[in-house]
């Protein structure tokens, strides 16, 4: 994370089809199993050790934990019958086979990385490319199943907690000064959670006609623009209700360490409050790292899942609360 | 502090899902609630099926709606054109050369650009799958400028590496 736990995270993506083969959705079952065993073949030359896990041979509730840690889509799990999903030990890595298109490959790092994680994931790109004929058009570039990923493929975002320019209602304002750079951002706040988690994600919206390194730089450029504009809404927000603001994060972190029972998205709420406490200085942190781990570790079924049991709503919240109070207790203070 | 956002859509719903688009410097923010959020398309639930209604409401960025347009087929694949405008993806990548009329114009509107630069995976063909690829390039060329004597000598060069290393 950077320094100030404004960028959390940072993804690259790459979409690439094998040449001559209908893409996924159109796919028979005999050669969609080809196309796994072809992406997972070509892997054997990686640097790293890879596994592979069919999307038939996982439980509902592993599919749904990955989809919660952002390693794999909605998309992929109801989709193509032989769809998979291929990561490395550190699950940094994740290659979507048979999704929307043959090959999704991503790396994600925490932090402000887009750079690095370009970097790993063209390694990744190449190995793949060198035992694999891509469909690649000269003028169009790496044909995908749907235009919008035409040209590059490629997809690099940044995940942003921007809890002063939410709060400050001035989310909008800041994305027109960014416009010059195509981008769409989303917050996706998905079960459990919600609007006041203050996490968007930022993204180029152009394939076709940038290169890889102009579509980082754009992203980039934009990620620090708004990351300039977040600590002076901080600022800002700071200096119009000073009490109000600290009273209201001093009630959260008395929440999260005592609380009996959490559901996600008062949680989440919450830890954005303790999260900007930290920024102020208000509260110490001595491993925000560990918070971050605890955002994905409280999500449903990353819980059930090593709790090794399916909970009703009730339950998790009992399990959320005391996780939550443990590692807040631990590593945050007044 | 926080005052919950409500759904653009049907405005009773509490929004869960924020999107923002900045196209040729103009910012559209959308705040949705889930059920609306499903209704407006922006979760595939069967992969490819709920475009429709997304595109009805937004107007189709896959070309526009002619209705005198002739059905047509994907000669390699079989997939419609029909079916590309309603779900906005295509059947395999020759896709691109078969129904280029209606994709090239959407390109223009969604990417502003119809010509891709970065990079190429041919760097990673091997030495005679790369070389073979020249001859295509140079052959379909020599056939642009009518030069069949060239384009027929360069078809025979292709034939005997057929015979050895290509696929
Ligand atoms: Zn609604
Ligand atoms: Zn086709």
């Amino acid at each position: 994370m950077s320094e100030n736990g404004i960028v959390i995270s940072s993804r690259v993506r790459l979409a690439r089809n094998i040449a001559g083969l209908p893409f996924p959705s159109k796919l028979d079952s005999e050669r969609s199993l080809a196309v796994t065993q072809k992406v997972y073949g070509a892997l054997g030359k990686a640097r790293e050790h890879y596994s592979i896990i069919r999307i038939s041979d996982m439980s509902d509730l592993q599919g749904e934990a990955l989809k919660e840690m952002h390693l794999i889509s909605d998309d992929l799990l109801h989709g193509n019958k032989y769809a998979a999903a291929i990561m490395n030990k550190s699950n940094d890595v994740c290659i979507m086979v048979n999704e929307e298109d043959h090959i999704r490959e991503q790396c994600i790092l925490p932090g402000k990385k887009l750079r690095d994680a370009y970097v790993k994931i063209n390694e990744i790109d190449d190995i793949i490319s060198s035992s694999n004929k891509i469909a690649f058009d000269p003028r169009l570039g790496y044909l995908t199943s749907c235009p919008t990923n035409v040209g590059t493929g490629m997809r690099a975002s940044a995940l942003m907690f921007l809890p002063g320019l939410s709060l400050t209602n001035s989310l909008e304002r800041c994305m027109n000064a960014v416009s010059r750079f195509d981008l769409t951002v989303r917050g996706e706040y998905g079960e459990g959670t919600s609007s006041e988690s203050c996490l968007y994600q930022i993204s180029n919206q152009k394939t076709l006609g940038l290169s890889e390194s102009d579509i980082l730089a754009n992203v980039t450029a934009a990620v620090e623009q708004i990351e300039r504009n977040e600590i002076a809404a901080r600022k800002a927000l700071l200096a119009a209700n000073g009490t109000a603001l600290r009273d209201n994060i001093m009630r959260a972190y008395g929440i999260l360490s005592n609380a009996y029972a959490l559901s996600g998205k008062e949680f989440m709420q919450r830890m954005a409050l303790v999260k900007l406490g930290i920024y102020y200085e208000f509260l110490k942190c001595e491993d925000r790292d560990a918070l971050e781990k605890l955002i994905a570790d409280v999500k449903p079924a990353s819980m059930m899942l090593k709790a090794g049991k399916i909970m009703d709503g009730e339950e998790r919240d009992v399990c959320r609360a005391e996780k939550v109070s443990s590692v807040v207790g631990k590593v945050v203070s007044k | 502090m926080f005052n919950q956002r409500l759904c653009d859509n049907c405005g009773k719903r509490p929004a869960v899902y924020y999107m923002m688009n900045v196209i040729n410097g103009v910012a559209t923010e959308r705040y949705l609630c889930d059920e609306c959020k499903q209704k407006l398309g922006f979760v595939k639930k069967q992969p490819n099926l709920d475009f429709g209604g997304f595109f009805s409401a937004i107007g189709s960025p896959f070309g526009a709606y002619d209705a005198k347009e002739k059905h047509r087929v994907c000669p390699t694949c079989g997939y419609g054109s029909g079916e590309y405008r309603k779900t906005g993806f295509l059947g395999c990548p020759d896709c691109y050369e078969a129904f280029a009329d209606m994709i090239n114009p959407a390109l223009v509107r969604m990417q502003k650009d119809t010509k891709h630069v970065g990079k190429s995976p041919n760097e990673f063909y091997s030495p005679e799958e790369a070389k073979y690829n020249e001859l295509l390039r140079q052959r379909d060329e020599a056939v642009e400028k009518e030069d069949f004597a060239l384009a027929a000598k360069l078809t025979e060069e292709m034939k005997q590496m057929k015979g050895g290393e290509q696929k």
